[in-house]
């Protein structure tokens, strides 16, 4: 277990490294920094902003890293901070969406549905079970409060900290500990509970 | 596994992709989370819109490994500006933030200071001006509203009461009493005249003790001398030697503010003359 944890700590070290070299590089002006940023930090900034029901997920993206970017001579921190700084924008951008959109359900269906994958919607069993398998997850995640699921998505997704997703939050530490414990109590007891066929609209409800 | 299993350190490992898959419940919720990595983890790179293309430009090939170098080399010879510059950039907001703590004391101390002092001092004098408007204190500083109200009130009594000036009896009495003090009218007594005036060898006033009217001094100058004739010497014995004349040629006593001595002197004389009734 020890072993797991160093190795997770060193993929952290790492990555944080990496942003650190190129935060400094885009700092001098290169292009080199802002572009290795985005090549690192995009999938999961995608990720959390896909989970809160965004469908316009690119707009929104491009959004978040132009914020961050033109702001960047304000911002003296480093990796952590950085990350932070980006999923604090993300939340807001998620938010701006959700107000600007109007509130409509998203109903998915599992036989005619394309993915990224296969965009002409035709599904092989394992794929079928695959998007089975993703409907469950977002069933299940509609079971949750809006705060608890963009703690949890922060720590799972963005690969965020407890001390960084209470930075990114705005919120005291305490609180993010007592949201992820709910969330995930709420998510043990919902596991072996059937799951409807449609997916709850609480997927796009704003926050 | 019970509720009591999710602690911090178990979450922690859960939420980093750590826990234990093996376990029958908290399996199950690991793989959960495991599922919610994967469905919302991407590694595909968007497009990046015409804005956002100032700053990223995803068809520049580089090697992360340059910047790294360059940034180790910078950090070897030239010692980390940028970490200096923001080292130093922290130090300054820490001073500018703890000089703004300073002066809002600072501040808060003055004005609270001020405003003590300056409601102290208001409450104070209010105090003192009502003591001394009541008449419990006497404060030189401070105007004396009690003593102008009884000043103002007296003087109709003092000119419009002539019977004063022929009532002996209580004018006597009073200067009798209040010796060197003030009479019941306000004005001031010559006790001296009265004294000196009893005895008649010792009187530096114009008296004439003997009734002759032999003495040189103010009461011959009016010509009254020896024969009682003396203008204040209205009683006709003697009388015109006593203070009476040092007073004023107002022998009837028609002046207000000295007829209350008039009065005086002449009774007193009466009094103490040998050979007066």
């Amino acid at each position: 277990m020890r072993r797991a944890d160093e190795s997770a700590m060193g993929d952290r070290d790492r990555l944080d490294i990496e942003i650190d070299v190129y935060l400094d590089a885009a700092r001098r002006g290169d292009q080199r920094g802002f572009t290795g940023l985005y090549r690192v930090l995009v999938g999961r900034v995608a990720g959390y902003v896909r989970s809160r029901g965004v469908l316009e997920v690119d707009d929104v993206v491009n959004e978040v890293f132009l914020g961050v970017f033109q702001n960047l001579g304000t911002f003296s921190g480093h990796a952590p901070e950085f990350r932070a700084r980006l999923f604090a924008i993300a939340w807001n951008k998620v938010a701006d969406w959700h107000r600007s959109t109007p509130r409509r359900p998203t109903p998915v269906d599992v036989h005619t549905e394309p993915s990224r994958s296969n965009p002409i919607g035709v599904r092989t069993d394992e794929q079928l079970d695959s998007v089975l398998a993703d409907q469950r997850i977002d069933a299940l995640l509609a079971t949750l409060t809006s705060d608890q699921r963009d703690v949890l998505m922060m720590r799972i997704v963005a690969d965020l900290s407890l001390e960084e997703t209470a930075e990114a939050l705005g919120k005291p530490i305490g609180a993010i500990k007592s949201l992820q414990h709910r969330a995930l109590e709420s998510l043990r007891r919902n596991i072996n509970t059937p799951v409807s066929d449609d997916v709850p609209s609480a997927m796009t409800e704003s926050k | 596994m019970n509720q009591h299993d999710l602690t911090d350190d178990y979450i922690e490992r859960l939420l980093q992709g750590n826990a234990d898959h093996t376990n029958h419940v908290a399996g199950d919720l690991a793989r959960v989370v495991d599922q919610i990595r994967t469905e919302y983890t991407s590694t595909t790179v968007l497009p990046v819109g015409a804005e956002l293309a100032q700053f990223v430009n995803l068809d520049l090939v580089f090697n992360t490994n340059d910047l790294l170098a360059e940034a180790t080399v910078s950090s070897e010879f030239a010692d980390t500006p940028t970490a200096t510059r923001h080292h130093t950039q922290e130090v300054r907001a820490s001073i500018r933030q703890r000089r703004r703590k300073v002066r809002l004391a600072l501040g808060t101390f003055t004005g609270t200071l001020t405003a003590k002092v300056l409601l102290g001092g208001a409450l104070a004098l209010a105090a003192a001006s009502g003591t001394q408007a009541l008449g419990i204190v006497d404060i030189p500083l401070l105007p004396n509203f009690g003593q102008q109200h009884h000043v103002d009130n007296t003087p109709p009594h003092i000119v419009d009461d002539p019977p004063a000036t022929t009532d002996h009896q209580p004018k006597a009495q009073t200067v009798s009493d209040d010796r060197g003090q003030t009479d019941t009218d306000g004005n001031k007594v010559d006790t001296g005249t009265d004294t000196r005036n009893s005895d008649p060898d010792n009187s530096q006033t114009d008296h004439d003790t003997d009734g002759t009217g032999t003495d040189g001094t103010g009461a011959d100058s009016t010509g009254a001398d020896g024969t009682g004739t003396d203008t204040i010497g209205a009683d006709g014995t003697g009388a015109d030697g006593t203070g009476a004349d040092t007073i004023g040629a107002d022998s009837t006593g028609a002046d207000s503010t000295d007829a209350d001595t008039v009065g005086a002197d002449i009774t007193d004389t009466r009094d103490e003359l040998p050979g007066s009734p």
